[in-house]
């Protein structure tokens, strides 16, 4: 599997930083390029200031940037319709420790896709 | 990446009542597209060209649950829009109703030109800066 993986993380992220739990909110994303279901690569990326219904601005960058998977432990409704309508697959990690735990359930394909059931006020 | 049109897409069987809102967007130069119902409104929506702004009116029979089920259909179909409705649910029943679906504040059920131009700049405050 290549991919470009992109996980919302505590202060300074890395693979051994925290997972920041809710995607808007987080420090930085951890970004992990993923080459033959190896990682290639891990850079850092500062998230946008976060206010209020300006949960996109994080979505366009990150789609800017070529992401094409996302975990997440805490999303609403509208960034999920809006990662899954720009091609970012997104999965949930909400119950690992670190950024490097997330990585590697992710690689060994343990982690569901993110539902709306996993969503902010459950979706409905 | 998917650029918001200058379009206002507007759910209601009652513009004229809105019509002062509104006036604000039309001076901005937004094209405004107005559809009685949801159901109508929602082959409008393309996540390719999304409206920059779909504005539900829902004076009528819409309680916080029902606004919420209608956003969610907008937003299944074309995330990228900017959603707000006319409503006489209160400030907190409003915020609580529609967590999580990133909701542009309301308009009051009589809405005046000083509305619309405060909507108008909370729109404006999202869009791309060309």
């Amino acid at each position: 599997m290549d991919t470009l993986l992109a996980v919302p993380s505590a202060h300074p992220g890395g693979l051994d930083a925290g997972m920041g739990m809710h995607f808007g909110h987080c420090d930085v994303f951890t970004l992990v390029e993923i080459e033959n279901d190896q990682v290639k690569s891990v850079t850092t990326l500062d998230n946008p200031p976060h206010e209020h219904g300006g949960c996109l601005a994080p979505v366009q960058m990150l789609a800017g940037k070529g992401v094409k998977a996302l975990l997440a432990g805490g999303m609403g409704f509208r960034p999920l319709m809006a990662f899954n309508q720009v091609g970012i697959h997104v999965f949930y990690a909400g119950q690992l420790p670190t950024v490097g735990e997330g990585v590697k359930a992710f690689l060994a394909g343990q982690l569901p896709e993110f539902s709306q059931e996993h969503t902010c006020h459950g979706g409905n | 990446m998917n650029t918001p049109t200058q379009t206002v897409l507007l759910v209601s069987s009652d513009v004229s009542s809105l019509a002062d809102a509104l006036a604000p967007f039309k001076e901005a130069g937004f094209t405004l597209h107005i559809e009685a119902t949801l159901d109508a409104a929602l082959p409008l929506m393309h996540p390719a060209t999304p409206p920059a702004l779909v504005l539900i009116d829902a004076r009528q029979n819409m309680d916080g649950a029902a606004l919420r089920q209608a956003v969610m259909r907008v937003l299944s179909r074309c995330a990228l829009t900017w959603i707000s409705a006319v409503t006489s649910i209160s400030a907190v029943a409003f915020h609580d109703a529609m967590e999580g679906l990133g909701m542009l504040p309301p308009l009051p059920t009589t809405p005046n030109k000083k509305d619309g131009e405060a909507l108008l700049s909370a729109l404006q405050r999202f869009q791309p800066k060309n």
